[in-house]
């Protein structure tokens, strides 16, 4: 496909979802929606970092990060939402960098098991301690404020439409900026760092700030979600953002392919949401069923949807791993 | 001629193995100086510590009289000291021409950005790099394997390959670690051919090689180690008759008259 063909399907499929509200009736499938795009947006989170050489389970502690500074900064300090939004994201950001400071410097399981342990005590912090909400969480967070939009009127963010679209926003920056950043000299550092940490130290690149680099790119996006997150539902329970909810993440990633950097979260979190939602799965049932579609995908889809569909349509041999 | 590195003192030990001792070590400005010595004398253990992957346990190194001991592999690289591995550590799963490219990351002078927002001057930045990936690649003689993947090459152009991606952080002393492993007498042409280009295009060059008639004909000087020790410097010719290096390779005679 020739950029301009690619740029036209992409503002093509971009107009459909903006014009998408107005077919459906149903409030109820737009929030399936939002929540479709937010998951993915940590799943894109958890492949940069991934890409990197880091496998990190502390994406929904971040995403819990951003969701309750959001809370936090608005109810006690009465920050308009809006302004919330960036500066969330922002305290997610920097909680990553003084984390990352200590646990990506460890690099590979040590990593790994760090990355849980955060998780657990950011958890264990947001149900113990009162400040947090404790066990019961919060609620009644504030909705975003309206806007007066020129012509349209107050945007009031009372339906599931504005949600919507504000989501459709923020997904849209995910995946522009993401995109503009890998195909930059910062991607190629990070793909470097990921396929070969010691060759890429020998041409210069800093392994260990190029990996906390994408650590806390990736994190901010995860509290700028959880932020919308706060916002959206309103009310915040800690048992929300434990471990789980990352493996879940991890699971819509390699479900649309790891290799996939947008495609494939968008795929892979839409099936795993819809299709329980579909089946009106109980939600016991459903860390079993997952469980068993995780193994499966491990023996029979190694490459996720979208790398079973590249590879259907272009046989490239797959390079001996040495 | 002024050394280009000195090595003073070194030592490497890793527990109570004494990889390197007391090691005196000059490298000339635009010399090929080959590192030769039994399995386990120390020659990687050199390399590692003049790169930074491993820190001396004592000793100093200077590259163009800077004191570059400790320093982390990608600030070494930075100076001008470039490697390569023993193993065919390559980016397999790109592009030979992609992983030229890769290799450039020092070389950019914009900002991330305006590279971020697709500047202009970036953009060109990029371009003149991407030349270059080619210029590096018609060099070393990859140009019939450009879009191949890395992983997928034969594995003398593996080697070859992985001296491009040396030579894309211009480099003023190149550290190629065992580059003839492996390879039959056409890929060592090849590589023997490349080192001496490399050499004539202003690079200092030292090498770890075991291919003993290969290492005569290429280098001017060899130094060489046995179990972390220098045990000889000097010419081809005078290391091929010392009797202690002979020691070294062969073992004592013990019914020669001592």
């Amino acid at each position: 496909m020739t950029p301009m063909s690619r740029a036209l399907l992409f503002l093509s499929v971009l107009l459909a979802f903006i014009l998408l509200p107005l077919f459906l009736e149903n409030p109820y499938y737009l929030h399936l929606l939002i929540l479709v795009a937010m998951n993915a947006a940590l799943a894109m989170s958890f492949i940069l970092i991934f890409r990197t050489g880091l496998i990190t389970i502390a994406i929904a502690a971040f995403w819990g990060i951003g969701a309750y500074s959001s809370a936090l900064l608005t109810m006690r300090l009465g920050i308009p939402v809006w302004v919330s939004f960036p500066l969330s994201a922002a305290i997610s950001a920097a909680v990553a960098w003084a984390v990352g400071m200590v646990i990506v410097k460890k690099g590979g399981f040590n990593f790994v098991i760090l990355s849980l342990v955060f998780s657990f005590i950011v958890v264990l912090l947001f149900s113990t301690f009162k400040f947090f909400g404790g066990h019961v969480g919060i609620f009644n967070i504030p909705r975003p404020e309206d806007i007066n939009l020129p012509f349209l009127g107050p945007l009031r963010f009372t339906s599931k439409a504005p949600y919507y679209y504000l989501m459709l926003l923020f997904i849209l920056l995910v995946i522009l900026s993401y995109r503009a950043m890998y195909s930059s000299w910062l991607g190629r550092a990070w793909r470097a760092v990921g396929l070969s940490p010691s060759l890429a130290e020998s041409i210069g690149i800093d392994v260990f700030k190029y990996r906390l680099l994408a650590f806390i790119v990736g994190s901010c996006t995860c509290g700028l979600m959880g932020s919308f997150f706060a916002h959206y539902y309103r009310a915040l329970a800690p048992a929300t953002f434990d471990p789980f909810k990352s493996l879940y993440v991890h699971l819509y990633a390699l479900l649309g392919g790891i290799d996939s950097a947008f495609l494939g979260p968008i795929v892979g979190s839409a099936i795993l949401i819809l299709v329980p939602e579909g089946l009106r799965i109980a939600k016991e049932v459903e860390p079993v069923l997952t469980g068993i579609l995780l193994v499966l995908l491990a023996i029979f889809l190694p490459g996720g949807i979208m790398g079973s569909i590249r590879a259907m349509f272009k046989r490239v041999p797959r390079p001996k791993r040495k | 001629m002024r050394p280009i590195l000195e090595v003073r003192d070194l030592n490497r030990h890793f527990g109570g193995i004494q990889a390197i001792r007391g090691l005196n070590l000059s490298v000339l400005q635009g010399e090929i100086l080959g590192v030769i010595g039994p399995n386990g004398a120390g020659k990687t253990t050199l390399f590692n510590v003049i790169t930074g992957f491993l820190r001396p346990s004592s000793g100093t190194i200077l590259f163009c009289d800077r004191d570059i001991t400790g320093l982390k592999p990608h600030e070494v690289v930075r100076l001008g000291i470039s490697r390569t591995f023993q193993l065919s550590i390559l980016f397999a799963e790109l592009s030979v021409l992609e992983n030229v490219f890769t290799g450039f990351h020092l070389a950019y002078k914009t900002s991330i950005w305006t590279r971020l927002l697709r500047a202009r001057p970036a953009l060109a930045e990029e371009n003149k790099l991407r030349d270059k990936a080619e210029e590096i690649i018609e060099f070393t003689g990859l140009q019939s394997f450009r879009d191949e993947l890395a992983g997928n090459l034969p594995h003398g152009f593996q080697r070859i390959l992985g001296v491009s991606i040396a030579l894309a952080t211009s480099p003023r002393l190149m550290l190629l670690d065992e580059p003839l492993t492996g390879m039959n007498a056409e890929e060592v042409d090849r590589m023997l051919d490349l080192i001496r280009r490399i050499r004539e295009s202003g690079v200092t060059v030292v090498l770890v090689e075991h291919n003993m008639k290969a290492v005569m004909d290429l280098c001017e000087r060899i130094v060489v180690l046995n179990y972390g020790v220098k045990i000889a410097e000097g010419p081809p010719d005078e290391i091929r008759d010392n009797p202690s290096v002979i020691e070294a390779y062969l073992g004592k005679d013990e019914s020669a008259p001592a």
